[in-house]
């Protein structure tokens, strides 16, 4: 309780500084009397009369064509922006991007074949023994 | 790069690399040709001659290799299932039929060669997963082990078509890991 009333404390302090250096500036300080005289009261000038009574303005309700128009015009701009986003992200291809492999300048050939030099691996799965897979083997 | 040592596909005997033959077994690729004989059809993405897919899970799984070949247009992924591999190893069918089948282009040669190709024999339970020239260095021998590690639980299960999937889910997670890898090195 005490911590929050310090608290409390604390704030007002650190509010009551900076507000009363503002108001010395201004000649409003608030502990202090004041240095500034009262300012002299100026008389109100007179409203000018165009601007006690604005000039009533009809305006022309917008016609229902142009408003259907204009509606159409957006929707229809949406539909064609819509596309075009489409079109742009079909195109880009973001979730289904394609991977390439630079070629092997210099492929080691062997047994006098042109596709594949028999870089394999292989596993015998026989329903009667446990799968044979070695991965012994390291990749050096 | 970290390139692991090739294997002979008949003897599985390392040898160093570019090798005319095998310096174990003498295997070179028109050895095959004489094993195996005429080339077979190959269909789109998986061809099934044992019949025992599906036919849904064909579809599913052309769909899902068709995915594979617009995320990597350079690479094919191509499936082939036979009952049975006769006078032969899946891994010498599957090193032949990788570069006497056509699967891709014919400019797809020698280190632009990305495809590849999973033999499965159903009558040996056996399978193996190859790649071309271009993606040696990129999916090693260890990964493409992983690969078919992948693929065990569901061969072993008897869901061929489960089997196949995780595989090129496998291969597909470790292309772009490694396509990255390929971007940030360039």
């Amino acid at each position: 309780m005490k911590l929050i009333q310090l608290t409390l404390l604390l704030s007002i302090l650190a509010l009551s500084v900076p507000l009363s250096a503002v108001g010395q500036m201004k000649g409003l300080s608030l502990g202090g009397p004041r240095l500034s005289a009262s300012p002299t009261p100026t008389s109100t000038p007179a409203m000018p009369s165009a601007l006690v009574q604005p000039p009533i303005v009809h305006k022309k309700p917008i016609p229902l064509a142009v408003k259907i128009g204009i509606v159409a015009f957006i929707f229809l701009a949406g539909l064609v922006s819509l596309a075009l986003a489409l079109r742009a992200w079909s195109t880009s291809n973001l979730f289904d991007r394609q991977y390439r492999f630079p070629p092997d300048p210099n492929p080691a050939l062997r047994f006098g074949a042109t596709k594949s030099g028999g870089c394999m691996a292989t596993i015998a799965f026989h329903d009667d023994t446990a799968v044979d897979v070695d991965l012994t083997s390291e990749d050096s | 790069m970290v390139v692991d040592l090739m294997k002979c596909p008949s003897c599985q005997s390392p040898l160093a690399a570019p090798a005319p033959q095998c310096p174990a077994c003498q295997l070179t690729l028109r050895r095959l040709d004489l094993k195996f004989g005429a080339v077979p059809r190959h269909a789109g993405f998986l061809t099934d001659r044992s019949e025992t897919l599906p036919m849904r899970s064909i579809k599913e799984l052309r769909v899902l290799l068709s995915l594979y070949n617009q995320k990597f247009p350079q690479s094919l992924f191509s499936v082939f299932v036979v009952d049975c591999v006769t006078n032969g190893s899946i891994a010498e069918y599957t090193f032949w039929l990788g570069n006497r089948a056509r699967f891709s282009s014919l400019s797809a040669v020698g280190g632009k060669n990305f495809d590849v190709l999973l033999g499965l024999d159903l009558q040996a339970n056996t399978a193996a997963l190859q790649v071309g020239y271009g993606l040696e260095k990129h999916l090693t021998e260890r990964i493409l082990k992983r690969a078919l590690a992948q693929a065990a639980s569901g061969f072993h299960a008897g869901d061929i078509a489960r089997g196949i999937r995780d595989c090129v889910l496998f291969v597909t997670a470790q292309m772009r890991i490694a396509a990255r890898k390929a971007e940030s090195s360039e």
